[in-house]
């Protein structure tokens, strides 16, 4: 085992070279929208000029091109009811596809026709694919369609997805895949905001977890740029805090951080040599006029970075969604209204600009010298920029007079083609054999022979049943991020902090018997490193809550928790909440976890004509029971209203304790029959389900928890799981 | 409030007041502005005369005076005893004492642009759901005398003082405030929707106040919560009926229920309409409602969507106006701009049947507009409506039938308004374009604001002022800023 962990090791080390002549993830092969491939088309048409294929794979997000392959991020079609992401795989020469997986999605806010928001990344050395979907599941997957690995964000980390969508498409950069989420999760993850995570590409097991952020307003979907800047390489990235931020790629430790808005920053950064040019397309810091296009030297830049440092901005054009590209001496930008303008890059002068639409997601994207822009509008152009305007070759509205195909997906370049992806259509722009493309080999990792500063425990994060043990080993980087060397086993001394169990010299720890969450930290002449582990206890469960007076770390959202003697009883409790986390899920299991049954007691007042509503989560299914609207609901994801079965008219008096039960089975056909119900906890249990549902695309595993939306105080007592009897 | 009903207030003084404001609105525009609209109808025409075709905000030309706002303005202006009050963002801070993201109402002396005095509001802790960052305050208020009736960004609806502490004087009933310096309100009375009627304002409470006699009515602006497929608060109204002058609660309406699609972000029109004076209203769940304006009955409700769309990709939410023309009502549905570009539907509705009037009131229907918040301005037998695709389309208003379709290249969020033979209408690249009012397309002018224009014109008093996101221009023929 160790020395498999030494091998992979090895491989985070690499410096990342991406070829240039695919477009293996969302922003392409340099990460700056921008393509070195020539003799693209300057001309098409919807109805077959200069048209390789079409196929019904419309989307949200761009697809990516690696070798003769193309991958998607998409929905399914059709029934609504039975929506799900899928990754597919289409061979770029036969425009057909070859292979799909379907993902359901679970415990999200984001509804169907906003699933699909990010794109997949492909691991230039193995040819694997990342996706992360809108429920903020993390998959990886061979190239031949084959799962090689998955992390549930939601159940290990308290990832929360909303109803807008924003979902950041993953980057890999050497061995660690790297994204950020929002989340309310556990110990020093407890509080809610965003968060950066990297992983370890081979086995998906987390590497680094890094918190730079101090305020957490939005939540966003800037791809991170990787780039080595006075010798240090680094991500930049924006936040959902309005800044920017410089991290150490192998570590997550902040370098510099530029606050230059209000709200989150939704688009990525573009480098040339040290300077970044960036854009924002809200609230600025110091006007009242929005938005930003903007150059900073980032040589020899430490800490906070003031706006003083600005070597020139431009306010009042806001481009919130659309990402710059570089073109020349120009830096490319489209506008929320579908004005794309050019400035120059020394001095931020406007040399131009012109109407395209009236609305615009999607990013340009320049290659062959034009300049590819879909409008949200439904129209593609092909244009040429030059140091006066920009000449358009090409101009395509796509879908039908009345009813355009609305884009919102950047265009990519990949094998002398244009990829249009409208959300109807993917249109392949060119020849119809599309250009090979091989893939680039791994170049060797960079190692400092500074002395160590940074210790990394890895795993950062282990998931553990009672009485498993985890090896944990150390590497050390110097200060700016390098990797020096792994600590022999002689000079580390463990321990644990706020956790049971115990970890001996070897870095080996052995898992209590029952539920346990803290920290394995790892000292190496004086500098100090943790990991984190959440032990969680073996089924059958059942709390009474007595005793308690606050949520055991080993819960997601722990913090908002609360207990309350309510009959003599101690009880949990949602009080009436007017923060932003009124709604709360605690999900306390193992995302492996199915065929079991939870049961849990609810109760709950009314204030101001208002009461809260509760839930009983298993196996990523939700039973909610409704105080308001008097009715009970069985969710396989709350957004998808269409999936949900619901039963009006329920009684829940006020201030009366209820019974409520879920039990979830797979079965062999491969459906999952789901059943709930409800009753007065003074009456006996009726024999009969009062919810039921065959779910066609169901979750086949999950963890168990409570749901509580504290508008009005909705109380919880003898919470219980056990294996289906 | 309930202290001001016992001090043995009536509303004797205030119902003095009303002529002022007629409801048809005869010479509308020409003295005061003093709600969204002009007059209870809302529609969008002023019977003004000569105001400038073009204007210049760089060189000053024609530009009166200009005030600062915040960072996004979308309470349209209003304009009444001398003082000009606008909805804006708290961006542009001008008390270090009320910093960070707020609702603000501004007011302005209309003569000079000179800053009197603001109420600021800081953003509810329950978040996005109730109060989206940075939306400011997205009522325009209505005058009645010397009082401003609006709804902040925290649901509350607020009666002030159009003065402030400006003129020195605490009016009550309420006179415990906590700021009473010369830029700060003088609040009469004030009422929670969220409180009071349990409203769970979706991303913002925005309605602005529209009278009867003693009755003022506000949306509540009750819809989903962030996982937007729940109405927490199905018993809340939809519509709220207010005694002016006790702020106390007459009537409420939850005909929605928990059908709303989304929010509720149409504020509601007052008419006489077949001899009975009506409050109409459009509602969260794409229906628009009649009632009779003193009691609250409901006559009539009328369904703007087609049967078979289905929500968010064909059936539409309203977000317009409702403008009362006779016995006829125009409106159009749409989505939160947030949606995007979408199909929409625009009505022309006979309000004099009863009931379910989809089929029964229906005098025409036009399809070929897009989604849109926009709201009507009829004058002289035409209809203008914007879309949010860009879209201006001028209609026969008795045949529905298209006269002209105009592009403007870019989403349109206010409404034309129609003055002096001419339309105006603002758009997000910040132009406002100058039309000939008439049954054949002329475009006169195209003056660009240098920021978005989600405001709609108003007259008053011989000036024009247009509201940018974060400037409020006063225009007037002649004038120059230097």
């Amino acid at each position: 085992m160790r020395s498999k962990i030494l091998i992979l090791l090895a491989v985070t080390m690499a410096a990342p070279v991406l070829a240039t002549s695919q477009w293996p993830e969302s922003r392409g092969p340099r990460r700056d929208g921008t393509s070195t491939e020539r003799n693209l088309p300057s001309s098409w048409s919807p109805s077959g000029d200069n048209l390789a294929w079409t196929l019904p794979l419309g989307s949200r997000s761009a697809p990516v091109v690696h070798g003769n392959r193309l991958y998607v991020q998409t929905t399914t079609t059709g029934d609504v009811a039975e929506t799900q992401e899928r990754l597919v795989a289409v061979d770029v020469n036969a425009g057909r596809i070859l292979w799909e997986k379907r993902i359901s999605q679970y415990l999200s806010d984001v509804p169907q026709h906003r699933a699909a928001w990010s794109s997949p990344a492909v691991d230039p050395a193995t040819g694997n694919i990342i996706i992360f979907t809108v429920s903020a599941e993390l998959l990886a997957f061979s190239p031949d369609g084959r799962e090689l690995w998955k992390r549930s964000m939601p159940e290990e980390y308290g990832a929360i997805t909303t109803h807008g969508g924003r979902t950041t498409s993953p980057i890999i950069d050497g061995n660690l895949v790297i994204l950020n989420t929002l989340l309310q999760g556990w110990g020093d993850l407890g509080r809610p905001g965003n968060r950066y995570f990297a992983f370890d590409k081979m086995t998906g097991q987390t590497v680094w977890v890094s918190a730079p952020q101090q305020r957490h307003y939005d939540t966003n979907y800037s791809s991170p740029i990787v780039a080595t800047i006075d010798g240090i390489r680094q991500m930049i990235v924006g936040g959902t805090d309005g800044a920017f931020y410089g991290l150490q790629i192998n570590t997550g430790t902040p370098i510099w951080r530029m606050e230059i808005s209000k709200r989150a920053i939704l688009n990525s950064a573009v480098l040339s040599g040290t300077t970044l040019y960036f854009t924002h397309g809200e609230e600025n810091l110091d006007t009242t006029e929005m938005g930003m296009v903007a150059a900073v030297d980032l040589a020899g830049k430490r800490g906070d970075i003031p706006l003083s440092a600005l070597k020139w901005r431009v306010t009042g054009f806001l481009p919130t969604f659309s990402s710059p590209v570089l073109h020349g001496n120009q830096m490319i930008v489209v506008d929320n209204g579908a004005i794309v303008a050019g400035f120059d890059q020394a001095t931020g002068k406007e040399l131009w600009k012109r109407t395209l639409g009236t609305l615009q997601k999607g990013s340009p994207v320049v290659a062959d010298d034009k300049l590819f822009i879909g409008t949200e509008n439904g129209k593609f152009y092909i244009l040429r920029p030059s140091s006066t305007g920009v000449e358009v070759l090409d101009e395509d509205m796509l879908g039908v007079a009345g009813e355009p195909e609305v884009i919102v997906a950047t265009p990519i370049v990949a094998g002398g083609r244009i990829y249009v992806t409208s959300m109807e259509k993917m249109y392949a722009i060119g020849p119809r054999a599309a250009a090979s493309a091989a893939s680039s080999p791994m170049p060797a990792g960079a190692t400092s022979t500074q002395a160590p500063t940074q210790v990394q425990v890895f795993p950062y994060e282990a998931l553990m049943n009672p009485g498993d043990t985890q090896t944990f080993t150390v590497r050390l980087f110097d200060a700016q991020g390098t990797f020096v060397r792994e600590a022999k086993g002689n000079e580390v001394q463990w321990a644990v902090d706020q956790l049971a169990g115990s970890v001996d010299a070897n870095g080996r720890y052995v898992a209590p018997s029952d539920g346990s969450a803290g920290y394995v930290k790892a000292t190496v002449a004086g500098v100090t490193g943790q990991a984190r582990v959440r032990v969680i206890p073996a089924m059958p469960w059942s709390m009474d809550f007595e005793g308690l007076k606050a949520g055991p770390m080993w819960w997601i959202s722990h913090m908002k928790a609360q207990f309350r003697e309510v009959d003599g009883n101690n009880v949990m409790v949602r009080p009436r909440d007017e923060t932003v986390g009124r709604r709360t899920k605690f999900l306390m299991g193992r995302p492996d976890w199915s065929n079991y049954t939870v049961e849990v007691d609810v109760r709950g007042i009314e204030m101001r004509r208002q009461r809260g509503d509760v839930g009983l989560i298993n196996q990523r299914y939700i039973l909610m029971l409704f105080g308001n609207n008097q009715k009970l609901e069985l969710q396989p994801w709350q957004a998808a209203n269409e999936m949900t079965v619901s039963v009006d008219k329920i009684d829940w008096p006020v201030d009366t304790w209820y019974t409520m039960k879920l039990r979830v089975q797979n079965r062999d056909d491969g459906t999952t029959l789901v059943q709930g119900k409800i009753w007065p906890t003074a009456e006996p249990e009726p024999a009969a389900w009062t919810v039921e549902k065959v779910d066609r695309i169901p979750h086949r595993a999950g963890a168990p928890g409570l749901y509580g939306d504290g508008i009005a105080d909705v109380m919880f007592d003898n919470f219980k799981v056990y294996r289906n009897q | 409030m309930k202290t001001f009903a016992r001090m043995g207030l009536s509303g004797v003084a205030a119902a003095a007041v009303v002529a002022v404001v007629s409801v048809s609105g005869a010479n509308k525009g020409v003295t005061d502005w003093p709600m969204w609209g002009g007059s209870p109808d809302r529609n969008m025409v002023s019977d003004a005369k000569g105001m400038p075709t073009n204007w210049d905000v760089k060189t000053g030309e024609n530009i009166k005076w200009v005030a600062a706002l915040g960072s996004q303005s979308y309470g349209n202006p209003v304009v009444a005893g001398g003082v000009v009050l606008v909805g804006t963002n708290n961006e542009a801070v001008r008390d270090p004492k009320q910093e960070g993201d707020r609702g603000v109402l501004m007011a302005f002396r209309e003569s000079t642009g000179e800053f009197m005095w603001q109420a600021t509001y800081p953003k509810l802790s329950s978040g996005r759901a109730n109060d989206w960052p940075f939306q400011g305050i997205a009522s325009s208020p209505l005058v009645m005398g010397e009082i401003a009736y609006f709804v902040s960004n925290r649901g509350i609806v607020h009666a002030v003082d159009i003065q402030g502490f400006h003129d020195g004087e605490n009016d009550g009933p309420k006179k415990d405030e906590a700021l009473t310096g010369p830029n700060d309100p003088d609040v009469i009375w004030e009422f929670d929707m969220m409180e009071e009627v349990g409203a769970f304002p979706h991303n913002l409470a925005n309605s602005s106040p529209v009278f009867l006699d003693n009755l003022i009515y506000v949306s509540t602006g009750n819809g989903q919560d962030e996982s937007h497929v729940n109405i927490p608060s199905p018993k809340a109204p939809a519509i709220i009926a207010l005694d002016r002058v006790t702020g106390e609660l007459v009537w409420e309406d939850a005909s929605p229920g928990d059908r709303i699609l989304h929010g509720q972000w149409s504020t509601p029109a007052v008419g006489t309409i077949g001899g009975v004076m009506q409050v109409v209203h459009g509602q969260g769940d794409g229906w628009i409602r009649g009632y009779e304006a003193k009691t609250g009955e409901k006559l009539w409700e009328f369904d703007s969507n087609p049967k078979d769309s289905v929500w968010p990709k064909t059936r539409n939410e309203i977000i317009a106006t409702p403008v009362i023309v006779g016995d006829v009502v125009y409106i159009a549905n749409g989505q939160d701009p947030e949606h995007g570009e979408g199909i929409g539907h625009l009505y022309a509705i006979d309000a004099t049947k009863r009931g379910d009037i989809t089929q029964s009131g229906r005098l025409w229907h036009y399809d070929k507009i897009r989604r849109s918040i926009s709201t009507a301005a009829v004058k002289d037998g035409i209809v203008y409506y914007p879309d949010f695709s860009g879209f201006l389309h001028a209609l026969d208003a008795k045949t529905g039938q298209p006269l002209w379709v105009h592009d403007m290249f870019a989403a349109m969020w206010g409404s034309a308004f129609v003055v002096d033979g001419k339309v105006y209408l603002g758009d997000e690249d910040g132009d406002v374009t100058v039309f000939q009012h008439g049954r054949e397309l002329k475009v006169l002018n195209e003056v660009n604001m240098g920021s978005s224009v989600y405001s709609t014109v108003v007259t008053a008093n011989g000036a024009m002022f247009i509201m940018t996101r974060n400037n409020l221009y006063a225009i007037a023929q002649g004038a120059k800023l230097k």
